[in-house]
């Protein structure tokens, strides 16, 4: 699947932002935007819905309390109960430091996958850059050119580019 | 004009007249170069090192642990003061990240990277030490629960050891992701620049298809808050239970509950001191001065004089509490420690961790960076005879005079040591030379915060604004540097 794409390149990240804000006031659609480091009000200006990752990590770490506390306790006090110092088979907190050991595995386990899930990131895959430059100094707005692209959208773009600052206008393909 | 929120006063952390595209020809330009014969050196000499080592733990599963000094009454000697040391030193990569992440300090950006990268070494070192402590090494994997044909035979999960397990293996993989996860942009960049068809395969292949797409930037900046977030208590618990593995005994000099504080203080310490020692060369070698400045390395040995001065408390405190619990063994467990056949070890550890610290009160000292690297080193040899005298003064004189003993190594525990100091800067060197020492990323996003040019640009815009609207500035913000 190749698609073709008007890229807007910027070299300063607060005239980006302004360029943005211009583009969306004037009703232009956006495909996305590549920045070299993750700029802080970018969120805002493209109206992206802030990322659920964090309570994503919540659930992965409240299911590794709940296995640890149910795996342990299943064993030593069910499986296999032993008389461990006199320490009554359910011994809750001799258990604590590796409930929380595993609370926090696989929350980070949980969340780091879901992460390269969300964002179709993994080993060997071939995606690169539209433009190499977008991850060394340059900040990329592209635009997607479909079936229906009309002439005077591709020349409306170039024109707010220009407008908005951007220091180079090209054409790109995936 | 915006001035990002940051004061005047606080020094700029990259030095220079940089442009984005600066920061990324700097620190990419040391992994783009071929290495140099330095390098070549440096990395026959670790890895010879390293196969000295690997061999000696070849002879020791051959023979068996008898060809180390450990005796009936010294069970643990320089193994687990290694492991305990190893493990240590692999708190600060994540201290850095995490907790300083949350507490805002922009200094972290500079040395992050390295000191991720040193901890998980770090960490793969220490492992070997109980690993192969076990005696039946091809066994290891015991230790973890699974369903097996034993009975099932399940481990103690109300045992400090089994604890230790698991922080130790987690704090190893989550330290992994952390790591990893903020290489992939920078990977990427790598991507974008190599010229050459293998390089530009293998960083294509690790970078996973990265884009640096605002909504893929947007996930990662949640999920690194959130990672620090856990990370936090977790790099606290490592060596919380580490310490356990001592205090939960009944052991005089180790049953004491100050040893949680006292061993993480301790891990961050000597963490710190690796870190240091490390970046003293790397910043030399891959002339990265400007980025990893003067004031990152005072920011480090700050928290050097401060953790140093926890140690220096925890042992005070515990020389009182053993003279005020009134109890025989453990007064007589401290005197021996003093006085007693390893007064040499306690010694070297008082002026190494206690005493040569308090120099960095001196600022000029603190700023100098070849007696820092001098400190790095006689910090971390204090923080090795610190384990070595809690471990072995403990156990040489037990209970039973008639077993009294002395240990010292043999030659195959002396080279298990070496070959795992081969070992962490070999992996060092390889990951010096094929990856970004520096986040690339993070110190572009802190350059218009503090970048020097910058700094001064914004002062000049802050100054005409005030000119303009008639307001005076006051004599206090007219100071362009921080000179106390």
């Amino acid at each position: 699947m190749s698609n073709k794409y008007i890229l807007g390149l910027f070299d300063d990240d607060q005239v980006l932002l302004h360029a943005i804000e211009k583009i969306r006031a004037k009703g232009i659609k956006i495909h996305d935007v590549f920045t070299p480091f993750p700029v802080h009000g970018i969120d805002e200006a493209l109206d992206l819905k802030p990322s659920r990752i964090d309570q994503a990590g919540f659930f992965y770490g409240m299911w590794g309390t709940c296995c640890a506390l149910a795996g342990i306790s299943w064993v030593l006090v069910c499986n296999w109960p032993q008389n461990f110092d006199g320490k009554p088979h359910f011994a809750l907190p001799a258990w604590i430091p590796i409930i929380f050991e595993f609370t926090v595995l696989n929350a980070a386990f949980g969340m780091f996958f879901t992460w390269l899930y969300r964002c179709n990131l993994w080993p060997g895959n071939p995606r690169t850059s539209l433009e190499p430059r977008s991850t060394d100094d340059r900040f990329t707005v592209a635009f997607i050119i479909n079936n229906d692209t009309q002439a005077s959208d591709i020349e409306s773009w170039r024109s707010i580019l220009k407008e908005t600052g951007a220091v180079e206008i090209k054409e790109a393909q995936d | 004009m915006a001035n990002f929120g940051e004061s005047s006063v606080r020094p700029s952390l990259i030095k220079g007249d940089k442009t984005y595209h600066d920061i990324t020809e700097d620190i990419c330009r040391p992994v783009e170069k071929a290495p140099t014969r330095l390098w070549y050196i440096a990395i026959t000499i670790t890895s010879l090192t390293a196969l000295y080592g690997l061999t000696l733990l070849g002879w020791t599963i051959f023979k068996g642990i008898g060809v180390w000094g450990l005796n009936k009454t010294v069970g643990w000697g320089w193994d687990i003061t290694n492991f305990v040391w190893w493990i240590g030193i692999g708190h600060a990569g994540t201290l850095i990240s995490a907790i300083l992440l949350l507490f805002r300090q922009k200094w972290r950006t500079g040395v992050n990277r390295s000191a991720e990268a040193m901890t998980i070494f770090a960490v793969i070192c220490a492992a070997i030490f109980p690993l192969f402590h076990m005696g039946r090494v091809w066994d290891a994997f015991f230790v973890f629960p699974y369903p097996n044909t034993r009975g099932p035979l399940w481990p103690n999960f109300d045992s400090a050891l089994l604890w230790d397990v698991f922080a130790i293996s987690t704090y190893f993989s989550v330290s992994l992701l952390f790591w990893y996860s903020g290489l992939i942009p920078d990977i990427a960049t790598l991507r974008d620049r190599a010229k050459n068809k293998i390089a530009k395969w293998t960083y294509g292949f690790m970078s996973f298809g990265w884009t640096g797409s605002a909504k893929h930037w947007q996930r990662f900046e949640t999920l690194a808050l959130v990672l620090a977030g856990l990370s936090t208590p977790l790099v606290l618990s490592v060596h919380t239970i580490v310490s356990f593995d001592f205090a939960t005994s009944v052991i005089p000099g180790w049953h004491t509950t100050i040893f949680p504080p006292y061993f993480v203080a301790g891990a961050i310490f000597s963490g710190f001191a690796m870190v240091l020692t490390l970046l003293v060369i790397v910043r030399k070698v891959f002339k990265l001065e400007e980025y990893i400045t003067v004031d990152h390395m005072e920011s480090m040995n700050k928290i050097i004089i401060l953790t140093g001065s926890i140690v220096g408390c925890a042992y005070l405190t515990e020389l009182f509490v053993a003279w005020y619990s009134g109890n025989m063994y453990e007064q007589y467990a401290f005197q021996n420690r003093a006085l007693g056949p390893y007064f040499w070890a306690y010694w070297s550890m008082m002026t190494c961790n206690v005493i040569s610290p308090q120099l960095f009160w001196i600022r000029k000292l603190r700023r100098n960076v070849w007696f820092t690297f001098f400190m790095s080193i006689v910090i971390n040899c204090g923080m090795w005879f610190e384990r070595f005298v809690i471990i072995v003064t403990s156990m040489h004189r037990d209970y039973l005079p008639s077993s009294w003993s002395y240990y010292s190594p043999t030659y195959v525990e002396i080279g298990i040591f070496l070959g795992t100091i081969g070992i962490f800067l070999t992996l060092f060197l390889i990951f010096a030379k094929t990856l970004p020492v520096i986040a690339i990323a993070e110190v572009k996003h802190i350059l218009k915060m503090s970048g020097e040019a910058q700094k001064k640009k914004n002062e000049a815009a802050e100054r005409a604004h005030d000119l303009e609207h008639g307001a005076v500035p006051s004599p206090a913000f007219q100071t362009t540097s921080y000179k106390p």
